[in-house]
Parts: C-alpha cells; sequence; structure tokens
C-alpha cells in the first residue's frame, strides 16, 4: 500500500530538528533510514502528518575516538560503515562483524545505528551487544543532553527511554582494556535474529564476563549467574575448560527468560539457542 | 484461534448469574476496554478495545451479539471489530454453559466456556510476537480484575488472594485446555490446599527480573493442547489479541454464569487443569 | 466535525536518473519505486514483496544498492540513481547483463534487474570477491525460479573471466 500524505521537514540542525517534534507532538516523527518507519508507514500501522528528516544534521554521522579513548558512533552511522569503519574494526572486531551481518545489504546501507535502537523492535542485534559492552546512549531533548546506559535504554517492545521530544544523538563505549575480547553470535531463520548473544571477555584485573541475550525477549537480558560463575574461574584456563564450568549458570539463566513462541521459534527452542550461542560467543572471546 | 474454560465452582447456576449480570462492571475488568453501552437489551453491546504498543495504536468499535441464551443454563455470543486505522478486525464466537450439580448436600456449579477468535490484518502479521505477549498479558491482568473482584463481593469471607486463574489461548493447534484454579500449586506440590499456593502468578519456573505479571502462570500452563474438535484454527494471519476480543465476550460469558464465590476457602477447582497441572508436573520433571 | 484533512503540498525533488538530470514534482511520501514505475514510466524496477526484504526492486543510488520500494523519492534529492534500464549502452549490454545470458541465469526474470544491480554494486566494491563473499553480499537478492546455482556461475565466470564479457 502507500504511505498516506504527510508533510517532510529537513531541519538544518539539531534545535531545529526538536522545535518541530515539540510543536507538532504526537503527529511527527524522526526520519532517518527509514528502514522500519516506511515500512510501517506503508502497512498503515502507524500513520504520521509531518515527517522530520534528520538525515541532513550535521555532526551525527561517523565515528570517532574521545580523548579519553571513549569510542562515540554518531547515531545517523549506518550499519554498513560501522561494519567498514577502521577504528571499530580496529577496537570492537566482534561489533564490526555485527554490522556486517545486519539483515541484509540495502538495510546495512540505509539503517542507522540510532534508528534500530529507537525502534526497539526486540529482534535487533545491536541492543544486545552494546548491552554487553557497557555502552550508553546519548539524547538531546529541549532541557539538553543526558546520558542513559544501554541496559537501562531498552525498556521494552518498541519502548525506550528516550522522551518522545528527545533524539539520540551517539552511542558512546568506554575504551576496551587491553585483555578484553568481545564477539557476537546470532542465529534466525528470517532476517531478523531469533537470539542473539553478546560476550566480552576480559582477563586483565578482574577477570571478567559480561554476557547478555538478546531478541529472545522484550529487551536485552544479562546472564547474570554466568557472569558470576565466571568471576569465580581461576584465571588462565582455556576455552572448553571455562565453557564446562559455565554451562549450567547459562542453561539456568535461559530457563529464567521470558521467552515465547513465536514465528522465530519456540520458547523451549530459542532458549536452547541461548546455550548454544553462548558456548560460540564465549569461545570466540577466548584466545 | 480457540479458547476453552472449563471450571467446577462451588456456587448455584442462581448464584453466578446474578452475580455477573452487570456487563458493564465486569467489562471493568477488562483492560483496554471501554464505553461499553447496551444497545439493544440483553440482546446488543458496543464497546471500544484499545491498546497501545509503543507507536503502535489500537481502537476497535466492537459489536456484541448475543444470539441465543437460556437463563442460568447457556449463552452464546459473538463479537466483532475493526480497527480503522490499521483494517484490523477481530471476530469472535463464544458459546458458555452452566450446569448445577449436586454432590452430597454440596451444589457444585459446571462452568464451560468454548471461544474461537480471528484476527485479521496487517499489524497482526507484522507483530504477531508482540501481539500474542501483549495478549497474553492483557488476560492475565483481567484474572487479577476479576479475582479482586469477587472478593469484593463476598463481604465476610476473604477469597484466597493466591489462587491464580490459569487460562490460556490454544495457538497452532486450534486449542488449549484452560484450567481455572490453583494449576501452579497442583503442580509444584501435588496438594490443593489454597493455603500452600505461592504467590500470585508464581509459575512454576522463576523468572529473570523482568515485569512480571500472573500471565506467567497462564503461559507456563498453557503450553499442552487439549484436544478439541477444532483443529488448526488459526488462520494464516496472525492473532492480535487473543484474549483481547474474548475478554469482552468472556465479560458476557462470565456474566451469564461463572465464577466461585463459594463457602469453601478452596474455591477453584477443576478437573482438566489438574490434567493440565499434571502434564506441567510431567514438563518440569 | 471536521473531517478534511490539511493540504498536504507536493514538493520538487532533482536528481540525476541513469545520467540524466530530472526534476520532479512528487507527493513527500511516494516511494522511489512508485515514482520510476509510475510517474517516469521505467517498468524495469519490480515491486515484489514491498518490505525491502526480497531485492525485486534494487536500484543504485550514488551506486549503493537501495530498497526502492522503502526509499523515501525525496531521500534521492541530488543523487545519482540508476535503474536497470540505465546499465545498457543503447544495445550495448552491460557485462553483467551479458554474463546473466550467457549462462542461462534466469527464468521468470523477475528478481533479476534486482540482482544485476546488486552484482553491479558488489563489482564496484569488491574487484575480485570470494564466492563466499559474494553470497553474502547478494543475500538479499532472492530468486524464486532458479535455485541460484546459474546466478552463482554467471557471476563467477565474470569475475574470473572479465575479458569474455566486454
Amino acid at each position: 500500500m502507500r504511505a498516506k500524505k504527510f508533510f517532510l521537514h529537513r531541519p538544518r540542525d539539531l534545535a531545529e530538528a526538536i522545535a518541530l517534534k515539540v510543536e507538532h507532538g504526537d503527529a511527527a516523527t524522526f526520519h532517518a533510514g527509514g528502514t522500519e518507519l516506511l515500512v510501517a508507514l506503508k502497512a498503515h500501522v502507524l500513520r504520521y502528518e509531518h515527517v522530520i528528516d534528520i538525515k541532513q544534521i550535521a555532526g551525527l554521522k561517523g565515528v570517532r575516538v574521545r580523548d579519553d579513548g571513549t569510542i562515540s558512533i554518531g547515531s545517523l552511522t549506518t550499519h554498513d560503515s560501522i561494519a567498514n569503519d577502521p577504528i571499530i574494526r580496529a577496537s570492537l572486531p566482534g561489533y564490526a562483524e555485527l554490522s556486517e551481518h545486519v539483515a541484509n545489504i540495502r538495510v546495512r546501507i540505509a539503517g542507522t545505528l540510532g534508528g534500530v535502537l529507537c525502534f526497539a523492535e526486540p529482534h535487533a542485534d545491536a541492543p544486545t551487544m552494546l548491552c554487553a559492552l557497557d555502552a550508553w546512549v546519548v539524547l538531546a531533548g529541549p532541557d539538553g543532553e543526558r546520558e542513559v546506559p544501554s541496559r537501562d535504554f531498552h525498556l521494552g517492545e518498541f519502548a525506550t527511554a528516550r522522551a518522545d521530544d528527545e533524539l539520540l544523538t551517539s552511542i558512546e563505549i568506554a575504551p576496551q582494556s587491553p585483555g578484553t575480547r568481545s564477539a557476537y553470535r546470532a542465529f534466525g531463520h528470517t532476517e531478523r535474529p531469533a537470539v542473539g548473544i553478546g560476550a566480552v571477555w576480559s582477563t586483565d584485573n578482574p577477570q571478567r564476563l559480561s554476557l547478555w541475550a538478546g531478541a529472545i525477549s522484550a529487551s536485552p537480558t544479562r546472564l547474570a549467574r554466568a557472569e558470576d560463575a565466571a568471576a569465580t574461574l581461576a584465571a588462565d584456563l582455556g576455552a572448553e575448560e571455562v565453557w564446562q564450568r559455565l554451562r549450567s549458570a547459562v542453561a539456568a539463566d535461559a530457563e529464567d527468560i521470558d521467552a515465547h513462541d513465536d514465528l522465530h521459534g519456540g520458547a523451549d527452542y530459542k532458549r536452547h539457542l541461548v546455550s548454544v550461542l553462548a558456548e560460540r560467543a564465549l569461545k570466540a572471546c577466548m584466545p | 484461534m480457540d479458547f476453552r474454560i472449563d471450571a467446577l465452582l462451588p456456587a448455584t447456576a442462581t448464584q453466578l448469574w446474578e452475580i455477573f449480570f452487570d456487563v458493564k462492571r465486569v467489562a471493568t475488568l477488562i483492560p483496554g476496554c471501554e464505553n461499553v453501552e447496551e444497545v439493544e437489551k440483553l440482546k446488543v453491546f458496543s464497546a471500544v478495545m484499545r491498546q497501545k504498543i509503543g507507536p503502535f495504536k489500537l481502537d476497535v468499535p466492537t459489536r456484541i451479539d448475543i444470539e441465543s441464551y437460556e437463563i442460568e443454563r447457556q449463552v452464546s455470543l459473538k463479537a466483532a471489530g475493526r480497527d480503522k486505522a490499521t483494517g484490523t478486525t477481530i471476530d469472535v464466537g463464544m458459546v458458555v454453559n452452566l450446569e448445577e450439580q449436586r454432590d452430597g448436600n454440596e451444589v457444585l456449579c459446571k462452568l464451560d466456556v468454548s471461544a474461537s477468535m480471528q484476527v485479521a490484518g496487517r499489524l497482526a502479521s507484522l507483530g504477531y510476537p508482540i501481539v500474542r505477549k501483549r495478549s497474553e498479558q492483557l488476560f492475565a491482568e483481567f484474572e487479577e480484575r476479576l479475582r479482586a473482584e469477587l472478593a469484593n463481593l463476598d463481604g465476610g469471607r476473604s477469597l484466597e488472594p493466591q489462587a491464580a486463574l490459569a487460562t490460556t489461548a490454544g495457538l497452532e493447534e486450534g486449542t488449549a485446555a484452560v484450567g481455572v484454579g490453583d494449576a501452579v500449586t497442583a503442580a509444584a506440590g501435588g496438594t490443593a490446599k489454597a493455603g500452600a499456593v505461592p504467590a500470585a502468578g508464581t509459575p512454576v519456573r522463576d523468572h529473570a527480573p523482568r515485569p512480571q505479571s500472573s500471565g506467567q502462570a497462564a503461559r507456563t500452563a498453557g503450553v499442552v493442547p487439549a484436544s478439541s474438535p477444532r483443529g488448526g484454527g488459526a488462520t494464516e494471519l496472525v492473532f492480535l489479541w487473543p484474549r483481547l476480543g474474548i475478554n469482552v465476550v468472556a465479560a458476557l460469558g462470565v456474566a451469564h454464569g461463572a465464577v466461585a464465590l463459594g463457602q469453601s476457602p478452596w474455591w477453584w477447582l477443576a478437573a482438566p487443569l489438574l490434567g493440565v497441572a499434571a502434564s506441567l508436573g510431567k514438563r518440569a520433571g | 466535525m471536521n473531517h478534511t484533512e490539511p493540504e498536504f503540498p507536493m514538493m520538487r525533488v532533482d536528481f540525476k536518473l541513469n545520467g540524466a538530470s530530472t526534476s520532479l514534482d512528487i507527493e513527500p511520501c511516494e516511494m522511489l519505486i512508485d515514482v520510476l514505475r509510475e510517474r517516469l514510466d521505467l517498468k524495469g524496477t519490480k515491486r515484489s514483496c514491498d518490505v525491502q526484504v526480497c531485492g525485486a526492486c534494487t536500484v543504485l543510488v550514488d551506486g549503493n544498492p537501495t530498497s526502492s520500494c522503502t526509499t523515501l523519492c525525496a531521500d534521492a534529492q541530488d543523487r545519482e540513481v540508476t535503474t536497470i534500464e540505465g546499465l545498457a549502452q543503447g544495445k550495448r549490454l552491460d557485462p553483467i547483463q551479458r554474463a546473466f545470458i550467457a549462462h542461462g541465469a534466469l527464468q521468470c526474470g523477475f528478481c533479476t534487474p534486482g540482482m544485476i544491480l546488486a552484482v553491479k554494486a558488489m563489482l564496484a566494491r569488491h574487484e575480485q570477491p570470494s564466492e563466499e563473499t559474494v553470497r553474502h553480499y547478494l543475500r538479499g537478492n532472492i530468486c524464486r525460479c532458479t535455485g541460484y546455482v546459474k546466478i552463482l556461475e554467471a557471476i563467477m565466470d565474470l569475475i574470473h573471466n572479465p575479458s569474455d564479457y566486454q
């Protein structure tokens, strides 16, 4: 079907974009890559009379490293750009690989990281990995800027901590210690993942595991028992030994996950995938 | 998709019939159900079902027709609604049967609710997983409100607050057995004593810190499909709110003879439920 | 009650289409595929799934594969759009087109324009892609007829023997 008519606005800067949203309220939406919004508009499951194109706003695209080593990804950066960005490939190769496998080439080229985070469809890859990386997002609104950790940003299906009149401007990832490696493994029958696991394994003091499961429930879930078990492990264990010591904790965490039968698979099947993918992600983090 | 309630309640048919004759009042138990009006006495009702999932809004004006009824025994209803904006349609058919039984001095009433629902439209097919989950949550809330409503009716006695209404809707198989009662307790420990029931809605398994709803009990109880003449009732376009549309109708069905009050603290009891619970026990094992 | 919708004005969009400067008045809500097929009568771009999954509607925007069904025409402003009609030079087919014909890499032909344009974008990015790279890049272009075998053969042959198709 054809999208219903709307006004297309092209604000020159952030302030103008936010002012437009404040002016038109619920009748307006921000528009970046359009990979999710436009599908919904065409299907008439969403309707907006004002579409605020933000692609031409300067300063929201690209990857840079701040003075303190924090990696800052502009919210308008596309998955394709992230996948091929030299900074990301060097310091977060697992995340570059994740970006390279999002949906298909056309979606990677048009879709932005800010867009996928804000639309908050649960079957996505980036939120899981960003939670595992302890990332945070920067939101700009009429009252100024604020930061929200990723784990607090994702509240459920199509629900985030972003207020209606705020724009997500960047995603920030703290510099990774030299002994840290991260990996993401996902599986799905469709273009979206049924289950995704993000793992960040640090061997330098202290030994620490960050392990998150996503796509399987409304928002990414920390696999807490596995993380706690990892903290007690002796240093310098091999990959297989680590897995053997963590596998029952991972399975216990998976049992707890609020999974549902749906087109991506049965709840039990998805919980099973959590263990399978956790093993792969973990082992990919180990030398 | 098909839906069933099977319950044996310690009350008379008359008692139940009277309690829930106030359709509007029962409608307040349904989350999102608003503007319930009686259009034609005991024949036609209208309501609006409203739901919001993130930016997605649904506004479904619904017409409910009571096709037939026999006082204190049976009622047959249908409901149909359409959301203009998204073109989503809901069609529900439901039959409620009451049968009073005597067990020595005790009077019991058998409640049998059999409903089918079809939801069609783009929102349903695009957003099936989320929509399905939302319907389970709504139904769980309906249960809670219903329980609270019943606890208020009989001023003197307090109903067991922990007793859970375990209900489910069948999906691909087209049916599910829905038991009403201490599914969780029975599964957990075999005893049906209400006092031993864990907190309302606590499922057999513990869940990760996500917003909890008593829908957990519903969900874990609902995996076992029951045999039914209806098989493969699912349409190719999936369900928007399996319980949402049903709730409107269920409210009316309930109005014509459902839920328990009763003299005994063990106020929910259902044989099929124990069957479900037994299956649950097997699954947990 | 006032049922009339507010007036939604048309807008002007300027872009390059198959090398030629194009200026059109469109509704902001029109997708690129609507404009190409209906306003400009270029039927080579196909509408299939309409949810940007199948790739049949693929066109190139600044050389990048784009789902024209899920791209606002307005977002083509100042860009270069290439459709399948823009590949051949008169009667002289593009090497990709010739490779597809030589290998019988099409049956109904519905996915073919999108597939060929995706290949064009891929070869602009990767000079000598491995089969694995080709499979990954073309993952979003679905064919229901061929089973992909001939398509892959055509592409790999083109990559390894480009002179055959000059």
